[in-house]
């Protein structure tokens, strides 16, 4: 749910970016990772965290076609509802519709990714 | 090859470096000018507590970049102020108000949000404000014939529009050798902007001892850049 929703649509975006940015270079992939059993938040749904990690192809890896990419920067911390699949992502703590990674406007949205203890 | 023609091949290539930089960058930032779609660099700083007027800050930014940076590589050209002054006051006035009332304002907005918390503030103010101070300056020295206060100012002006390709290069090889994107980005930052104020101060340097040995040698061919002072 979270490749199709985010990590495929925005591997096609970082492709076609220009490297000259003060963004961080392209990714050469983007990997999906569970980091958390599932929770359940106030409302009572149930939903997992996730991370997208950025892999990149540093010099080492261009230096030695054996070498695999490096795929240890977080990119991404969210967390995906599987009943409604709905991905949110976090932005210094607060949760916005994964859509706003691909460009469409998105107000955030209280109460999504905690645990109902803390929400 | 002699030492002028040394000097002229690595100014032309400096200001031909700046030039391409500036274009590539301006072809990058198109995409900010899309009203329907949220730029990823935006994205990245959200939650922002006044999304329209960062935005707004933003475009101005990349407008008023985009403008200046290849109009002050064009003022810089010998040929222009030798054939047509009238146009290089005209458009140094232009550019001017551009930077000072478009570029370095919107900068420092942007420079309260920028990745790497206050010391990539810091470092983004202290360029603006080198900018703004400079720009202030070269006026200031231009309105009263300072050829040489005018020239020494504008460099710095230059040099610090120049930190928009240089701290982008210097990303690019620090992400190919795999160094951590959080020192990577301050480096970056901090690197082009001190340089380039030593650079400048070099060049100014070199000039003086140049144009002082031209006053006591009549005969002396040195051209670095005293040429355009000697005019």
């Amino acid at each position: 749910m979270v490749r199709k929703q985010i990590a495929e649509p925005l591997s096609l975006k970082e492709r076609t970016r220009s490297s000259f940015s003060r963004k961080a270079a392209p990714a050469t992939a983007l990997r999906v990772k569970v980091i958390e059993e599932p929770h359940t938040d106030g409302a009572g749904n149930s939903y997992v965290s996730f991370t997208v990690d950025r892999c990149f192809r540093g010099l080492a890896a261009l230096l030695d076609e054996g070498h695999e990419d490096s795929c240890s920067n977080v990119l991404y911390t969210g967390c995906v509802y599987p009943a409604s699949a709905s991905v949110f992502v976090s932005r210094k703590s607060v949760y916005f519709p994964a859509a706003i990674l691909l460009g469409k406007k998105a107000a955030p949205v209280e109460g999504v990714c905690r645990p109902a203890a803390t929400s | 090859m002699n030492r002028a023609r040394t000097n002229e091949f690595a100014r032309i290539t400096a200001l031909g470096a700046c030039l391409i930089g500036s274009f590539v960058i301006t072809a990058a930032s198109v995409a900010y000018f899309n009203g329907d779609e949220l730029p990823s660099f935006m994205v990245e700083k959200l939650p922002l507590p006044h999304e329209e007027l960062w935005l707004f800050a933003l475009r101005a930014h990349v407008f008023s970049a985009a403008l200046a940076l290849p109009i002050c590589v064009l003022l810089m050209s010998k040929n222009l102020l030798r054939r047509a002054s009238r146009l290089h006051r005209w458009m140094g006035r232009v550019i001017g108000m551009v930077i000072l009332l478009a570029l370095v304002p919107s900068g420092l907005y942007l420079s309260l949000f920028a990745k790497g918390g206050v010391p990539s503030t810091i470092g983004f103010a202290l360029s603006g404000a080198i900018v703004f101070v400079a720009m202030v300056q070269g006026i200031r020295a231009a309105r009263r014939h300072d050829l040489v206060a005018h020239r020494r100012a504008m460099l710095h002006v230059l040099a610090q529009l120049s930190v928009a390709v240089t701290s982008r290069t210097l990303l690019v090889l620090c992400d190919a050798v795999g160094v951590d994107a959080e020192v990577a980005y301050l480096v970056s930052l901090w690197l082009p902007v001190l340089c380039s104020v030593a650079f400048v101060e070099r060049i100014h340097a070199y000039q003086r001892r140049s144009h002082e040995s031209v006053q006591l040698d009549p005969s002396s061919r040195h051209t670095f850049f005293a040429g355009v002072a000697r005019d």
